[in-house]
C-alpha cells in the first residue's frame, strides 16, 4: 500500500494551519512525522485519518484518492482516548463493532491482543483501576483491535516503563515486519531512529524535511572522526601535535575524541595514524549528526 | 446506520445501567407503592387499633346563649369530637386549653357570635366552620319556630339540597378533572426533559473531557455520536417513565376500592388514552429539540466545569415555560394569549400545547400546525446541533461565543 498526502491545504478561520504538505508513506516500513508543538502534526493526523477534509489537495492510496470504507486504520492518540470508568472489555468491543465487526469477532480480537500485551487478566476491569502505562497498552489495543492495515502511532511510548515499552516494541516491530503501514508520531527520537527508515518533520504547516534518515545522516558533513576511547585527552593532543597536515581541530569530550578532518578523503590517513599508536580504543566511527540535532536545527527557528 | 445502532446500544445500556438510573427508578416505584398502599396499611392498621371514644378531642362548650342546647347540637352534629358543657370565662378556658386538659374551647356569647379558644391551628383544622354552621343550623331553626314554623318542617327546610346535573357539549373540558393528571404529565415531562437533555450535555463534555472523543471521530461520523447519544439517553428516559407510570397504574388498581372517594386519585389514573398519546408524543418531540441543544451545547466545553455556564440559556428557557405553563393551570385560564403563544414556539410548546389540549379549548388544526412547527424545528435544531457537534468536539480551549460558532457554522 502506498499512501500519499498531496499538497494538502488546511485553515482554521485566519489561520492556515497546512501549507501544501506532501507526504509519502509504504507498507512494511514506518514513517517518522516529526514537529514542535503546534507545527501541524494532529490537523495532518486527522486528514489522514478522515476525521475532516483538507481545503485542498488530496489524500491517495496507491495513486487514487482514498474510500474511507475501504481503507481500516488503527489510531492510537497522544491523549488517552478511552471512557477511564468503564469496562475494558466492552470499550474494545464497542470500539470493534462501531469499525464494522460483529460483537463475537470483536471480544475475540480484544481478548487477543489483551493476552498479546500481558493485559488478559484486565479484560473484565474498569480502565481507571490500571496504571498509566497499562492504560497506554490498553489503548494500543484499542488501535490494533480492528487488525488494521495503516496504523497511527502518536507518542506511543509516553509514560511507559522500559518493561513495557519493551512489550510495545516487540508489537511494532511484529507490526512493521507483518506488512503494515505505519506513522510513528513522537519527540522521543530515538524511538523514532529506532523503528523508522524515514521522516518527515514538519515546521510552520510545511514539510521542511523528510526523506530516509540513513540518507539524511550521511548528507551531512563527514569530515569530522569520533575516537571512542577511555583517553580521549591524549588522542585530541596526539591529534593536535603530530597530525597538523591533516587535522584541523581536536577536542576531547566524555569518554570521545572528536577530530575536525581538513579534509573528508583524509580518513583512511588518520585511522592509519592512529591505529599505529598505542591508544586504547572502543571504536572509530565517522560523526553524524543525530536525529535531535537534525530536529533542531530544522525547526529551531520557527514558531 | 449500523453504527448508529452500535452507539444507540451502547448509550442506552451506559444510562439504564448506571446506579443513578437503577437507584432514582427503584426509588420512585416504592414509592409511589407506598404511597398508594397507604389507605390499605392505614386500614390494616386501624383495624387492629380503633381509636376509643376516650381517645377524641375534647372541646369546652361555654353556652351564654341561654338556651342549653349548644353543646348537644355540636355533639349530634360533629361526631369525630367530645363535646362537654363548662362553665368558665375566657380567661379560664385559655389557661385549660394551655394545660391541655381541652384540645380546644368554644365560648358561645351569642346565637352569632363565639370564639374558638385553641393552642395550635392544624393545617386541616375545620373545627372553627363547623361549630360555625351548627351554631348558624341551631339559630335558623330558632328563627323559624319563632315564626311559626312546625320543627319537622323547619328541619326539612334547613337540611333541602338541590339536585343539579351537568350536562357537557362533546368538545368540552372539565378542568377540575383534569388538573391533576394534566399537572403530573407536565411534571413528569419537566422532569424527563430536563434530566435527559442534560445527560446527553454531560456525556458529550465526558468523552470530550476524557478524550474518549479523539478514537469515536476515528471510527464513526459525529453526527452518528450525537443521534446515537440522543436516542440512547431518550430511551432510557421513556423506559424509566414507562415502569414509574406504569407501576402507578398497578398500584392503583390494585388498591381501586380504596380511592373510591378521592378524586385527585381517581383523576390521575383516569387519564383519557388520547392525552396519553399526547404526552408521548410531546414528550418525543420536546426531548429531542432539548436534547439536540444540550449535545450541541455540551461538544463546546473542554472541561466539565464550565458545562453548567453553556447549558444555562436553554435550561433557563425550558424553566421559563414551565412557569408560564404552571400558572396558566394554577390561574385556570390555560388559552390566554401567553399560553397560546407558547404552544406554537417549538422550545415551549411541548408543555404550553400539552397543556391547552388536556385543560383547555383546542381546535384539532391548531394541534396540527403546532406539532408541524415543532416536528420541523426539532429536525432542523437536529441538524444544526449536529454541525455543531461536529466542529465543536474537535475543539479545545476557550468555549466559543455564539458569534464565533456562527462565523465557523458560516465559513465550513
Amino acid at each position: 500500500m502506498d499512501f500519499e498526502l498531496r499538497e494538502i491545504t488546511k485553515s482554521f478561520g485566519a489561520k492556515q494551519v497546512l501549507k501544501g504538505l506532501n507526504l509519502r508513506a509504504q507498507s512494511g516500513k514506518a514513517l517518522g512525522l516529526l514537529g514542535r508543538n503546534g507545527a501541524g502534526k494532529t490537523t495532518t493526523i486527522r486528514i489522514a485519518m478522515g476525521v475532516f477534509p483538507p481545503d485542498g489537495g488530496s489524500v491517495r492510496i496507491d495513486g487514487e484518492p482514498i474510500r474511507r470504507d475501504k481503507i481500516n486504520i488503527g489510531y492510537l492518540p497522544e491523549e488517552h482516548g478511552l471512557y477511564p470508568k468503564k469496562i475494558i472489555s466492552e470499550q474494545l468491543v464497542y470500539l470493534g463493532e462501531l469499525r464494522g465487526m460483529n460483537a463475537k469477532r470483536a471480544k475475540a480480537a480484544a481478548r487477543k491482543w489483551l493476552d498479546r500485551l500481558g493485559m488478559g487478566e484486565f479484560f473484565g476491569r474498569r480502565l481507571d483501576t490500571l496504571s498509566k502505562g497499562n492504560q497506554q497498552k490498553i489503548q494500543l489495543a484499542a488501535a490494533l483491535i480492528t487488525d488494521p492495515d495503516f496504523i497511527i502511532l502518536d507518542e506511543p511510548f509516553s509514560g511507559l516503563d522500559p518493561v513495557n515499552a519493551m512489550v510495545l516494541k516487540d508489537v511494532i516491530r511484529e507490526l512493521i515486519g507483518g506488512g503494515k503501514l505505519v506513522l510513528f508520531s513522537s519527540h522521543q527520537m530515538n524511538y523514532v531512529e529506532e523503528f523508522c527508515d524515514s521522516i518527515a518533520i514538519l515546521n510552520g504547516g510545511e514539510i521542511v524535511l523528510s526523506g530516509n534518515i540513513r540518507e539524511i545522516k550521511r548528507s551531512y558533513d563527514r569530515s569530522r572522526l569520533v575516537a571512542v576511547s577511555d583517553e580521549p585527552e591524549r588522542i585530541a593532543a596526539y591529534c593536535r601535535e603530530n597530525l597538523g597536515d591533516l587535522v584541523e581541530t581536536a577536542e576531547a569530550k566524555k569518554g570521545e575524541a572528536l577530530v575536525k578532518m581538513r579534509s573528508a578523503e583524509y580518513r583512511n590517513r588518520l585511522v592509519a595514524s592512529l591505529a599505529g599508536q598505542d591508544f586504547r580504543f572502543d571504536g572509530i566511527r565517522v560523526w553524524e549528526p543525530s536525529l535531535n540535532d537534525i530536529f533542531v536545527e530544522y525547526t529551531e527557528e520557527t514558531i | 446506520m449500523k453504527q448508529l445502532g452500535t452507539i444507540f446500544r451502547f448509550e442506552f445500556k451506559n444510562y439504564a445501567k448506571s446506579k443513578s438510573f437503577l437507584i432514582l427508578t427503584v426509588l420512585l416505584v416504592v414509592i409511589i407503592g407506598v404511597v398508594l398502599d397507604l389507605p390499605r396499611i392505614q386500614q390494616f392498621i386501624g383495624s387492629r387499633s380503633k381509636p376509643a371514644p376516650a381517645e377524641m378531642e375534647t372541646v369546652a362548650v361555654v353556652d351564654k346563649t341561654g338556651s342549653g342546647r349548644i353543646a348537644a347540637s355540636l355533639s349530634a352534629a360533629i361526631r369525630d369530637k367530645k363535646f362537654e358543657a363548662a362553665d368558665a370565662d375566657i380567661g379560664a378556658l385559655k389557661r385549660c386549653v394551655e394545660a391541655e386538659k381541652y384540645a380546644s374551647a368554644v365560648y358561645v356569647e351569642s346565637p352569632l357570635r363565639y370564639t374558638y379558644v385553641v393552642k395550635n391551628i392544624g393545617l386541616y383544622d375545620d373545627t372553627k366552620e363547623e361549630v360555625g354552621n351548627v351554631l348558624l343550623s341551631v339559630y335558623r331553626a330558632q328563627a323559624l319556630q319563632q315564626y311559626g314554623v312546625p320543627a319537622a318542617d323547619a328541619q326539612k327546610l334547613l337540611t333541602a339540597q338541590v339536585k343539579a346535573d351537568v350536562v357537557q357539549t362533546a368538545q368540552g373540558k372539565d378542568q377540575a378533572k383534569n388538573f391533576f393528571y394534566t399537572y403530573v404529565m407536565i411534571f413528569a415531562l419537566y422532569m424527563a426533559i430536563l434530566i435527559y437533555g442534560q445527560l446527553v450535555a454531560t456525556s458529550v463534555a465526558t468523552e470530550k473531557s476524557t478524550r474518549a472523543m479523539e478514537l469515536l471521530i476515528t471510527s464513526t461520523k459525529p453526527a452518528n455520536l450525537m443521534f446515537g447519544k440522543v436516542l440512547g439517553a431518550g430511551t432510557a428516559g421513556l423506559a424509566q417513565l414507562a415502569l414509574i407510570l406504569g407501576s402507578g397504574y398497578v398500584f392503583y388498581n390494585l388498591n381501586r376500592a380504596y380511592f373510591a372517594d378521592n378524586s385527585v386519585v381517581r383523576s390521575i389514573f383516569g387519564m383519557p388514552l388520547s392525552i396519553l398519546l399526547y404526552a408521548l408524543m410531546f414528550f418525543l418531540l420536546g426531548y429531542f429539540i432539548y436534547a439536540f441543544l444540550y449535545g450541541a451545547l455540551g461538544s463546546l466545553v473542554s472541561r466539565m466545569e464550565e458545562l453548567s455556564q453553556a447549558v444555562m440559556p436553554v435550561t433557563f428557557l425550558f424553566i421559563l415555560a414551565f412557569f408560564i405553563v404552571m400558572f396558566s393551570m394554577g390561574s385556570g385560564s390555560v388559552d390566554n394569549a401567553a399560553m397560546v403563544v407558547c404552544s406554537y414556539i417549538p422550545l415551549t410548546s411541548p408543555m404550553a400545547m400539552f397543556v391547552r389540549i388536556a385543560m383547555g379549548n383546542v381546535s384539532a388544526w391548531e394541534i396540527a400546525v403546532s406539532t408541524a412547527i415543532l416536528a420541523a424545528s426539532t429536525i432542523g435544531i437536529g441538524l444544526l446541533a449536529a454541525s455543531v457537534y461536529r466542529m465543536g468536539v474537535l475543539l479545545y480551549g476557550k468555549a466559543p461565543k455564539p458569534g464565533e460558532i456562527f462565523a465557523m457554522l458560516r465559513n465550513r
